[in-house]
């Protein structure tokens, strides 16, 4: 893979990273601000609700490149790592094949629904509901891309450790 | 559908991701019948993610994390060794307590077996315990994660079939407390072939039980808060879990003091990409789901197993049967959300009510955490124990023969699973 493509790879990661950080947290401080709203404020936070699922909406699907890349993704291993060369190519091109049907499916749904999401609004945060679809394009086309990169092994091979150290 | 089922099944076989082995040949339906908006598809999947209630997910693997990482996880394996380390084989008694204890603030039995395993490993090794057969326990007592509350299982099929999730989770109580005592004789009965364990026996000591208690108390508390939260009612089960992250936070912090803030991104990403793996899951499923229901397949496959299975005790006995061979190659909640919503279906037309059969398909799930080929916590702890993955399953019999026991308590006796629920008001 090009030193470019791996550079700006390397910084999309990062901005994925940190966003699903950012949702993990903004979760949190939503639900601990609803529980402490209703007993110790005395007043319900109903957008706190819907704050905090759009937040996970967020969540899952820009981690879902995340998780590819770190192995996360629920897989049963018949073969594991025994497979000869030749047929551990095939099975990436496999992976890489049902991925392509599946999120290009999901990919071109989506974008019908950014149409609609346009005209809708939340229920209780009343912002157009845009910006929650826009997750989907996202985070398909980033979960598309990783799978990619680990299916074909297109990038030099890093340890669990290497991968785990840039979470730092 | 059944060639989309087959599809699926090859798929994951040849080690496609169990979301992607799902999704294409369903995509692939779709396209092919042309009788359904796309649009429709993608709208179903992200309905799949916009629930609140499965919030929970990811904030019981952060709590988990947090929980080992803020030392947590160490003060109530300190304490159930300063409880029942005494008895003989009591390394393995500590084990198979703290891990249940564990199950009473985890949601992940990976994340318990990890801690468990990688706390005890060094002592079970220096006092001459046989490896194998330790890690094969630990590993069967971290599937109690699963059964005792709070769950990520039982979360999902509460979700699945619209069923309460707090009575699922108080329903586990007992089966798990059943399968804890089961685990525990088959630790004593292991330690009896094994007279040279008796001689490294610690001695009981009850100053060392309140000085450990003590310093527990801090993490034991988030048992009482998720717990007591839900069973008082003060909190909903999503709720809880999200106050569990505070809490295990908290106490990292600023009690025991051995969380570190530079430490937060790296455990705040592994739960991050964790509960995407997981929670895409849902997602699939849930379109596939959709499309089983509207195709009208659903129906006639509930009617054909009808027809076969006529009697609550052949049906109940099929469905452990089959559930537990399809454990062995299947993951947990895929199991779950392929099959859970059909099997309380058809359970619930032979008058099983529906939290029972949800607390077995989920039992039995977690019983496939041990069973070879698959066994994700046996994994675990093999690896913990840097012990082949063969020779741990080969000593994983008697702990699976336990778990088998209590299943089928369950499975017989339904008060097991729905005395506490009715007596705490949550099933009338």
């Amino acid at each position: 893979m090009p030193a470019r493509l791996l550079t700006a790879l390397a910084l999309v990661r990062r901005v994925f990273r940190l966003a699903t950080i950012l949702c993990l947290v903004v979760m949190t401080l939503s639900i601990t601000v609803q529980v402490v709203g209703r007993y110790l404020l005395s007043f319900p936070i109903a957008d706190a609700v819907e704050i905090s699922t759009f937040a996970q909406v967020w969540l899952v699907l820009l981690g879902a490149g995340i998780a590819c890349r770190h192995d996360a993704l629920f897989t049963v291993d018949l073969f594991g790592q025994r497979l000869p060369p030749v047929l551990h190519r095939l099975r990436g091109w496999l992976i890489l094949a049902c991925g392509s049907v599946f999120l290009g499916l999901l990919l071109w749904g989506s974008f019908s629904l950014l149409g609609l999401g346009l005209r809708q609004r939340a229920p209780t945060l009343q912002i157009p509901m845009i910006w929650i679809y826009a997750a989907l394009p996202i985070g398909f086309l980033y979960f598309w891309i990783e799978l990619a990169v680990r299916s074909l092994d297109l990038e030099p091979a890093l340890s669990a450790e290497a991968r785990n150290g840039e979470t730092r | 559908m059944i060639i989309v089922v087959l599809a699926f099944l090859v798929l994951m076989a040849l080690g496609v991701p169990i979301v992607l082995a799902l999704g294409s040949p369903v995509a692939l339906y779709i396209l092919i019948s042309g009788d359904v908006p796309i649009v429709v598809i993608a709208h179903r999947f992200y309905s799949g993610l916009n629930n609140f209630t499965l919030l929970a997910i990811p904030f019981f693997v952060l709590a988990g994390l947090l929980m080992e990482a803020g030392g947590l996880s160490r003060r109530i394996v300190d304490f159930a060794s300063s409880l029942v380390g005494w008895i003989q084989g009591g390394l393995l008694m500590v084990a198979v307590v703290a891990s249940t204890a564990l199950a009473a603030m985890s949601g992940s039995g990976s994340a318990d077996a990890a801690a468990v395993s990688a706390v005890l490993q060094p002592e079970l090794r220096r006092r001459h315990y046989e490896i194998d057969f330790a890690a094969a326990l630990i590993a069967a007592s971290a599937t109690l994660a699963q059964i005792i509350p709070p769950s990520l299982m039982l979360v999902i099929i509460a979700i699945q079939n619209n069923l309460s999730v707090g009575a699922l989770f108080l329903g586990g109580v007992l089966p798990g407390l059943i399968a804890c005592v089961l685990l525990m004789v088959v630790a004593f009965l292991h330690a009896r072939t094994r007279p040279e364990l008796a001689a490294s026996l610690e001695t009981f000591s009850l100053r060392r039980v309140a000085a450990s208690f003590v310093r527990a108390i801090p993490a034991m508390g988030l048992g009482v808060v998720i717990l007591g939260g839900i069973i008082g009612g003060f909190m909903t089960p999503t709720e809880a879990a999200g106050v569990a992250v505070v809490y295990a936070t908290a106490i990292g912090f600023l009690v025991y003091r051995e969380l570190r803030l530079a430490e937060l991104p790296r455990l705040l990403t592994r739960a991050a990409y964790f509960s995407a793996g997981l929670l895409l899951l849902v997602a699939a499923a849930n379109v596939l789901n959709w499309l089983v229901t509207t195709s009208g397949d659903l129906e006639r496959l509930a009617g054909a197993l009808g027809a076969v299975l006529q009697t609550k005790l052949t049906f109940l006995l099929g469905v452990n049967v089959v559930l537990m061979l399809l454990g062995m190659f299947i993951e947990g909640i895929a199991l779950i959300l392929l099959l859970g919503g059909l099997l309380i279906e058809l359970g619930t037309a032979l008058g099983i009510d529906p939290h029972q059969m949800a607390l077995i398909i989920v039992f039995n799930c977690a019983v496939g955490l041990i069973t070879p080929p698959f066994g994700a916590t046996l994994f675990v702890t093999s690896m913990v124990a840097e012990r082949p993955f063969v020779a741990v399953a080969r000593r994983a019999f008697m702990p699976w023969l336990a778990l088998t026991t209590a299943l089928a308590a369950v499975s017989i006796f339904p008060e097991l699973t729905l005395a506490l629920p009715r007596l705490s008001g949550f099933l009338g």
